[in-house]
């Protein structure tokens, strides 16, 4: 496929890139699929339902079990269900707990002083367990904690306590955390002073990438983020993931904005899963880079049943 | 959603095989989909265009030129009624009118007229027309007519007889820059060497973006309709800036030309049509050499 690029003596480094830095209020933050975390990454996922927190928890869980990585969930549940996490067939949690490579610890050993939370005990309680790893022979340690119900009641506290795990987390070559929130459950400036406290936004993997066209799952709204080049070589792939992202959905969202290209064949595809969708059912196209604009423009959304208008713009 | 055009175009043709070889899957194809199919012909033709399409031809009505040609109000009169009686399928007609060598212009040119009626009266009908002429038979002049009449034109001969006017003829080899392809995984390197050479031609950003998304789908419709080897040709004249598809395919007797405005993205034919909004000039030419479809964008 290089064939034809090299012998015009042309070089082109991919249409799929990585944006970087991302900008919230003047504070940046590296968006990070959750498959790409590594040591020291200290990352926030503010979640809005189930199917979210599973891609990035349940990936960030049983990715570090199979990479013998030690994983420590703190929560009062059964390590058979932990929250986020659905096993794969065949694992055995009770395995990886026998064998320390999975920590489940309840929240009354490890961040409780009373009935009030209490950050310097989670601090030392993550510290030790991080620090006897390496002794352990992981090569890694996994830290992740759902924070809303002490948000709820303790903000200042757990506010601290981020500060703290970032101090911990960020210059270590062990570990690496995700801090979860529910955000529907947590106002909005509360959300925005926690998440501050982080680097990285963990992100679900991409559906697909081949490195011209990537695809990612979006929740909020929900839908696909389109990203790099579509054309007749990934119409394929696009509309079967399309297809799995508006499963149930009535109004499901194409976020365009990092598309660098779509071909008018694209239209067709995404017309045909507009007309699958119940009935007064949408496929909201958000972000339309100016290339995308023109072409509709160009044909009219009345020959593109199905499909509307979305916001535009930044984020 | 609008109704359905009439596509209506025209064949050249030199000789019974390449009568027969553009005609046959034509009206195959309109058994295929379920059309009410006819073909009006002079006998000769049409005892060969039964034979050749065996089974396929019971399903068709054969009508006799001679008898159907007879004057232009007749004609219009019963193609209507052709089309009427067989709402809400679609019609589909192989027509050729036996054009006498000794005939007065005047009198050719009731004909060459009735064509472009039947593009005003079946405008709506969603009909499929092929009208074929047979080059050695039929004076030049009917043959000019004929290419402005029709929606599109199959010509069989050589390539120099489809190349008609000044503005395209084939530019010296030495000018121009090609890239064959053939994967759908190409198409990105297509494109990469279609804008490189058109940004240096002066086109701005939009119309980059246009040409891009233009060649995409014209390079797209070669690889899916057309034959190998497949290449890209990009050129500079003056202002303009050219860049061709070319494959060894023919081009389908019936494909939708893009001219006319299709009702929704589902439509055959939107890809093209979309193609013909975005970029100044399409010109589709199609012989037995290949098809080749020039898109032409001005600085």
């Amino acid at each position: 496929m290089n064939r034809s690029a090299t012998a015009t003596g042309e070089t082109y480094s991919g249409p799929v890139r990585d944006e970087g830095l991302l900008s919230f209020e003047g504070v940046f933050f590296t968006e990070r699929p959750v498959g790409q975390m590594r040591p020291g990454d200290h990352a926030w996922l503010a979640f809005g339902g189930s199917e979210e927190r599973e891609r990035v928890v349940g990936a960030f869980v049983t990715a570090g079990l199979a990479t013998e990585e030690k994983v420590v969930y703190v929560t009062d549940a059964d390590p058979l269900n932990l929250p986020g996490v659905r096993w794969p067939g065949g694992a055995d949690p009770h395995a990886y707990v026998r064998s320390g490579a999975l920590r489940v610890l309840p929240r009354e050993r490890t961040c409780l002083s009373g009935d009030r939370f209490d950050p310097r005990r989670l601090l030392d309680a993550l510290g030790e367990e991080v620090s006897r790893a390496f002794g352990e022979g992981f090569r890694a340690v996994r830290i992740t904690l759902d924070l809303t119900w002490a948000t709820a009641h303790a903000p200042e506290e757990v506010a601290a306590c981020e500060h703290g795990l970032a101090a911990a987390v960020s210059p270590s070559t062990m570990a690496m955390a995700i801090c979860q929130v529910d955000r529907r459950a947590v106002a909005a400036d509360r959300l925005a002073a926690l998440r501050g406290a982080h680097e990285v936004l963990a992100r679900p993997d991409p559906e697909f990438d081949d490195g011209v066209l990537r695809l990612v799952r979006t929740f909020d709204p929900p839908g696909l983020r389109l990203e790099g080049e579509l054309d007749a070589a990934r119409h394929t792939v696009f509309a079967e993931r399309l297809a799995r992202a508006a499963a149930g959905r009535r109004r499901v969202h194409l976020d365009c904005g990092r598309l660098r290209f779509m071909d008018p064949a694209a239209l067709n595809v995404l017309v045909r899963q507009a007309m699958r969708l119940p009935r007064d059912g949408r496929l909201v196209l958000d972000r339309m880079p100016p290339h995308l604009a023109r072409m509709i423009d160009a044909v009219g959304w009345a020959r593109l049943p199905g499909l509307a208008p979305g916001r535009s713009g930044g984020r | 959603m609008t109704e359905p055009a009439l596509e209506h175009g025209a064949l050249v043709y030199g000789g019974l095989a390449e009568y027969l070889a553009a005609l046959v899957p034509f009206l195959r194809e309109g058994v295929e989909a379920g059309d009410a199919v006819f073909a009006v012909a002079p006998a000769a033709r049409l005892e060969a265009l039964r034979e050749a399409l065996g089974r396929a031809g019971d399903r068709i009505t054969y009508l006799e030129a001679e008898a159907f040609y007879r004057c232009p109000a007749q004609t219009l009169r019963d193609y209507d009624r052709l089309v009427r009686a067989h709402a809400p399928r679609r019609v589909r007609v192989a027509g050729e009118r036996p054009w006498p060598a000794e005939e007065p212009w005047a009198r050719a040119a009731e004909w060459t007229r009735c064509e472009s009626l039947i593009n005003t009266v079946f405008a709506r009908s969603g009909a499929r027309a092929m009208c074929a002429y047979d080059r050695d038979a039929v004076n030049a002049r009917v043959l000019r007519e004929a290419r402005r009449a029709h929606l599109w034109v199959i010509d069989g001969g050589a390539p120099e007889d489809v190349a008609a006017s000044g503005a395209d003829r084939r530019p010296s080899p030495l000018d121009v820059d090609r890239l064959p392809f053939e994967s759908a995984f190409e198409l990105y390197q297509v494109r990469r060497f279609v804008t490189a050479r058109a940004s240096r031609h002066g086109l701005d950003a939009a119309r980059l973006a246009a040409l891009e998304t233009a060649v995409t789908e014209v390079a797209t419709n070669a690889l899916k309709h057309g034959a190998a080897p497949r290449e890209v040709r990009v050129w500079s004249h003056g202002e303009e800036f050219l860049c061709e598809v070319g494959d060894h395919g023919r081009w389908r007797p019936g494909a939708p030309t893009g001219l006319l405005p299709p009702g929704s993205a589902l439509d055959s034919g939107f890809g093209l049509w979309t193609v013909r909004l975005l970029v100044d000039a399409v010109r589709v030419h199609a012989d037995r050499a290949g098809t080749r479809v020039r898109l032409v964008m001005r600085r």
